[in-house]
């Protein structure tokens, strides 16, 4: 085990102080926290400022006027006058007097498109109740969906192929042979993955952090900062959204590392056959098949619950669907329970698999060797 | 004692250990000697257990090795593997922590090798800053960091310069010292030569001879012998050779005494029995005084051509 741990520690390390790395990470997290930050900055006072704009009102203001909170009201002489300012743009709107029109009698001036918050303000609109309220609404599903699909597909992808790569520069470099002499095959496969799994992890929670605190510095206007304010509230604050996110998101770190353990057991036992860099690409494809069909069957029918239902089952899409699930609707406990419990069976399975493709063929070197073959044979 | 017995592994139809069976004694230097291909890489990566046998059985202290005693032993592959990317001293202190021992000696045992093999000034370096020369004694330092309990090394002098292939040697003598046995191949038979205890000369798979590097030598001199005799008496002792019977005269040179002189010694090498060989010497002296006779042993590298015809 600690020999293990070793191997562990040597791939962190390494990874961690490489610039590739620190730059990538860093880049990435200030992607995800613009990313939430900056509609919400820069999404406009559309809709936040109490000042809603100018309006000429000619004769005089009765109780309709002083209804209009947020307008700013300028007393203009006639009908010619407000017409004038309308053009002139001293006023955005007016509101003139108008016998034939039905209604409130009034007839609005602007410019070049109708104003809709002055309509919105005239308008008298029922109260609405929704019998069956969705835990969470539509934007907010569509952006937990991408961002879990998203992080999810490309932190594996991206720690996956660098648990591949170190493996074929382990054998490339052939230091492979001393530390197959100090330890067994499965130490270092089990090292390598595990040192992996922990910085992905890390950069997940790296990401996870940039994005609230994105969402919390962008609060505000938007859909998206008003729910980013909301988070910020409700992390500073208890229960809420808290509760709502936290579920979902444990969940999802939980489904993360396991499937993490699963993919990258599979692309290190698939590239422990080829003895190239050069050649890692080719040996991943059904691997990454294995993680990107999942990942655009949940990106196209997270409206779809039967198609969800059966992705939060199935084990390579379960890390992104199960937790969009229990984020959307919310399950009962044993769902997670029993799709974690496949995964980690499916995992088990794969690490077989990925062990005994990397210890038959780790000391091959030269031609690429077959799956087949390197599944089969003892080196 | 590292005991191969038997050993024998195929690669597909091609046989490349047959029966192989030889020791490496400890506290000894043995040479391992064979022709490109001729399964000296494949014998020391069985030995070290990263290849598995086909037959027969390696033996460490008269028991079959497991993984647990192999991991025990110091290795440097045939093909130069270190992390490119990583410090000197650090990968030193890796490799000797995954063998097991504690970080305080691993580090002790990293700083000591790296002082005696001239790298200390280089410790923080990556790999691949390194000149190949200085690579390769971080490679040997790899495989004695763990105070390995016997020494598997795969070509140790390729690529280095001659001061240090005498650091290198200097290294290898003193863990020899301590009592560890060593195998070794090498294609620079000179060095073979001046190092090794005992040889083990290997061709197509097959041990062709194995014991102590002297006795060896010996085996395959022969009968040849040298005799030198002075200007004085060249001319009679030619005479004298062409005369005896069963002496078959090899090369019979007149060696210039140099500065123009006509004066110049004999130099005879002939074939002969010993008996023969000390009648002649006999002989000789009755003319005068002889300036030199002996066997002559080969050098390691005939001995080797011989060995594998």
């Amino acid at each position: 085990m600690s020999d293990v741990w070793l191997v562990t520690e040597r791939e962190m390390k390494t990874q961690a102080r490489s610039r590739a790395f620190q730059i990538g990470t860093g880049l990435m997290v200030l992607i995800a926290f613009l990313a939430a930050a900056l509609p919400g900055l820069l999404g406009g006072d559309s809709d936040s400022a109490e000042d809603h704009g100018t309006i000429g009102w000619v004769g005089p203001p009765g109780a309709l006027a002083a209804a209009l909170t947020g307008f700013e009201i300028v007393q203009l002489s006639d009908a010619a006058a407000a017409r004038q300012a309308v053009i002139e743009g001293s006023v955005d709107a007016a509101l003139v007097p108008d016998a034939e029109a039905s209604g409130l009698g009034l007839t609005i001036l602007a410019k070049e498109e109708a104003p809709d918050e002055l309509l919105g303000a005239l308008t008298l609109t029922p109260a609405v109740e929704l019998l069956e309220p969705p835990r969470v609404s539509g934007i907010f599903r569509y952006m937990a969906g991408t961002v879990f699909a998203v992080v999810f597909f490309m932190i594996v992808m991206m720690f996956g192929q660098t648990a591949a790569s170190n493996t074929v520069v382990e054998k490339q470099t052939r230091v492979i042979e001393i530390l197959l002499a100090a330890v067994p095959a499965r130490v270092l496969l089990a090292g390598k993955i595990l040192g992996n799994a922990v910085l992905a992890l890390g950069t997940v929670v790296a990401l996870v952090l940039g994005l609230v605190a994105g969402l919390w510095v962008g609060g505000g206007a938007s859909d998206l900062g008003r729910y980013g304010a909301q988070v910020g509230q409700a992390l500073g604050a208890e229960g809420g959204l808290v509760g709502l996110l936290a579920e979902p998101l444990i969940w999802f770190a939980i489904f993360f590392v396991v499937a993490f353990v699963m993919f990258s057991a599979l692309m290190a036992g698939s590239a422990a056959t080829v003895s190239r860099l050069e050649d890692v690409g080719s040996v991943l494809m059904p691997t990454m098949m294995l993680a990107m069909i999942p990942y655009f069957l949940v990106i196209f029918f997270q409206d779809n619950a039967t198609v969800m239902r059966w992705l939060s089952y199935v084990p390579f899409s379960a890390p992104i669907a199960m937790p969009l699930r229990i984020f959307v609707e919310g399950v009962p406990w044993w769902e997670p329970v029993v799709a974690l419990a496949i995964l980690i069976a499916t995992t088990w399975l794969a690490i077989w698999v990925g062990g005994r493709l990397y210890s038959n063929s780790i000391l091959r070197t030269g031609a690429r060797t077959k799956f087949k073959d390197a599944f089969r044979s003892a080196a | 004692m590292l005991e191969l017995e038997a050993v024998s592994r195929a690669f597909g139809s091609l046989q490349a250990l047959d029966k192989v069976s030889f020791k490496v004694q400890p506290g000894r230097l043995t040479g391992f000697v064979g022709a490109n291909g001729a399964g000296k890489t494949t014998a020391m990566r069985i030995a070290m257990g990263v290849l598995s046998l086909d037959s027969g059985q390696v033996l460490f202290d008269g028991q079959p090795t497991t993984p647990q005693i192999a991991a025990r032993f110091g290795y440097m592959p045939e093909e130069r593997g270190l992390y490119p990317k990583m410090g000197v001293r650090e990968q030193l202190v890796f490799f000797a922590r995954l063998h097991g021992l504690d970080l305080g000696r691993a580090q002790r045992n990293a700083d000591d090798l790296l002082e005696r093999l001239g790298l200390t000034a280089r410790a923080a370096d990556k790999v691949e800053k390194l000149s190949l020369g200085n690579q390769q004694r971080a490679q040997i330092a790899a495989a004695l960091v763990h105070d390995p309990a016997a020494l598997i090394l795969d070509e140790p002098f390729s690529g280095l310069d001659p001061m240090a292939v005498e650091t290198v040697m200097g290294v290898l003598r003193d863990f020899a010292g301590r009592g560890a046995p060593i195998l070794f191949s090498s294609h620079q038979l000179d060095v073979v030569e001046r190092i090794t205890d005992d040889l083990v000369v290997i061709a197509a798979g097959q041990i062709k001879a194995s014991g102590a590097t002297e006795a060896l030598r010996e085996r395959y001199a022969g009968s040849r012998y040298r005799l030198v005799l002075p200007a004085a008496t060249a001319s009679a002792g030619e005479a004298l050779i062409a005369a005896s019977p069963g002496v078959s005269a090899v090369s019979v040179e007149r060696v210039g005494a140099g500065g123009g002189q006509t004066a110049s010694c004999l130099r005879v090498n002939f074939d002969a029995t010993a008996e023969l060989a000390q009648r002649l010497l006999a002989e000789s002296l009755t003319l005068g005084p002889v300036e030199e006779f002996g066997r002559v042993i080969p050098p390691l590298s005939e001995v080797f051509k011989e060995v594998i015809a």
